[in-house]
């Protein structure tokens, strides 16, 4: 509160306290926000099945049809394969944005 | 350099009433303390001062301007608040001119400003850090630079010194004054610490319940207060107070305690006539009181004592004159009976007397 008290001294108005305070002091918790959005996305199993049809199919609903065949000969390699694959892009997310991802989680839990 | 005047100012949240047509005059130049407790409207004061605050009725002027509905900025305040509030994101050097690069001044008068700030306040090396890396007091520093760059006639402290520790706090004090004496700018102080209140101030409002209690020099205020509140509240162990009566010892003053005892009274000035036989509480500083008298004009007081506290320079001893606690100030080589009945000596003249009311008699 005192900071944006500070703002309005140092002469700054709504929209400068906004994007020249708020915005920089954000930016761990908007990556925070990004990631989760991503992988939310990314994990969706139901909206895919029922709304992308059958070209457009997530990555885990052709996982889910890869490993969960009922018919034919059980290829362990392939099925191990495509789960890499579809865990690769939030692993990638996660190992990328770590530093951003534990500020912005532990942000309020530290006194500043 | 400027005067700020303050003029019934009021200010209500919903239908609690925080300052009641309160006027106080500050001298261009001049450091104020705003002391008080906590919740008596110091602060509330001094955002009304900077802009922060709607206020409900009355006028602000500062310098020759009536500023009471002008925006903070163009005040010519600067203000450091007790968490210092810097910037996170942004460097020392973006700190100090924020204000600056909002105000679009030229980038070469900005950069010289804030030189100059960093030299007054000895932060040169730190110039490139973020606030996440300075210690407290070199935060508080910024802070107070934050204010020194936009040339502000009136600084404003929000009790800055209150998230320092003691040592840290005993150094920026002696700055701040240093400060002081060399901008020569007009300065309003909020406190609830009395030792900040006397060392740093040229004049101190003390303040209890949105209402300013007495606006005198420290010396004044310590010597002679105007009601029991600011007695109580200013000097540290607080006043020792006896109730009693006063009445005439045949022409001369006298204080009688309730077991009867009569306490001589000369030399001590009444504001007004003293009246006999009136309810009234005797104020004596811990620090003015004795075991040898030290003229021929003290008076005495039956103590008993029975604790000794240690303070290093000096010791404190508690005991009881009649029902009532009583402290007293001792150099610390000084041996005391303790568990008897002794005298106490003071000088009347420098003791407080108040009446039923708790004013100044």
């Amino acid at each position: 509160m005192e900071l944006f008290k500070a703002a309005r001294i140092d002469g700054a108005g709504l929209w400068q306290i906004f994007f020249l305070l708020m915005i920089p002091m954000s930016i761990p918790i908007l990556v925070v926000a990004s990631i989760l959005q991503v992988t939310g996305i990314w994990n969706d199993f139901l909206f895919g099945v029922v709304f992308a049809g059958r070209e457009n199919f997530p990555m885990t609903v052709q996982l889910n049809n890869i490993v969960n065949s009922t018919q034919g000969e059980k290829l362990y390699n392939v099925n191990m394969a495509a789960t890499i694959l579809t865990a690769l892009v939030p692993l990638i997310v996660y190992f990328g944005s770590g530093r951003w991802f534990v500020r912005g989680i532990t942000a309020g839990a530290v006194k500043g | 350099m400027a005067n700020v005047s303050i003029r019934e100012l009021a200010i209500d949240f919903g239908s609690v009433s925080v300052l009641k047509s309160l006027n106080l005059e500050v001298k261009s130049g001049e450091f104020i303390v705003l002391l008080g407790p906590s919740g008596c409207g110091k602060s509330t004061l001094l955002n009304a001062i900077a802009g922060l605050t709607d206020i409900t009725d009355g006028q602000i002027w500062i310098g020759d301007k009536n500023v009471t509905w002008e925006e903070p900025k163009d005040r010519g305040i600067g203000m450091v608040f007790q968490s210092y509030a810097l910037y996170p994101t942004m460097t020392v050097e973006g700190n100090l001119s924020f204000g600056l690069r909002i105000a679009g001044m030229a980038k070469e008068e900005i950069a010289e400003r804030v030189n100059r700030a960093v030299q007054i306040l000895q932060i040169d090396p730190l110039r490139k850090r973020r606030p996440g890396e300075l210690s407290g007091g070199q935060r508080q520093r910024v802070a107070i630079g934050r204010a020194l760059v936009r040339d502000v006639d009136v600084f404003l402290f929000d009790e800055p010194l209150s998230n320092l520790d003691a040592k840290l706090r005993t150094e920026l004090r002696v700055e701040l004054k240093r400060l002081h004496s060399g901008l020569g700018s007009t300065m309003i102080y909020v406190t609830h610490d009395q030792i900040e209140a006397l060392t740093l101030a040229d004049r101190i409002a003390v303040m209890s319940g949105g209402v300013i209690q007495q606006f005198a020099s420290p010396k004044e205020i310590y010597r002679r207060p105007v009601n029991r509140f600011v007695a109580g509240f200013v000097g540290s162990p607080s006043m020792n107070f006896l109730s009693g009566q006063v009445t005439s010892n045949g022409g001369v003053p006298a204080f009688t305690l309730p077991d009867g005892r009569k306490i001589d009274l000369n030399g001590y000035e009444f504001s007004g006539t003293p009246g006999d036989g009136r309810k009234a509480t005797l104020g004596v500083r811990p620090e003015q009181m004795q075991f040898q008298p030290a003229s021929d004009r003290a008076s005495s007081l039956p103590a008993t004592f029975t604790i000794v506290e240690p303070m290093g320079s000096d010791n404190l001893i508690w005991g009881q004159v009649g029902k009532e606690t009583m402290s007293v100030r001792i150099d610390a080589d000084e041996d005391v009976a303790l568990n008897s009945e002794q005298p106490v000596y003071f000088q009347p003249a420098l003791a407080s007397l108040f009446g039923e009311d708790g004013q100044r008699l």
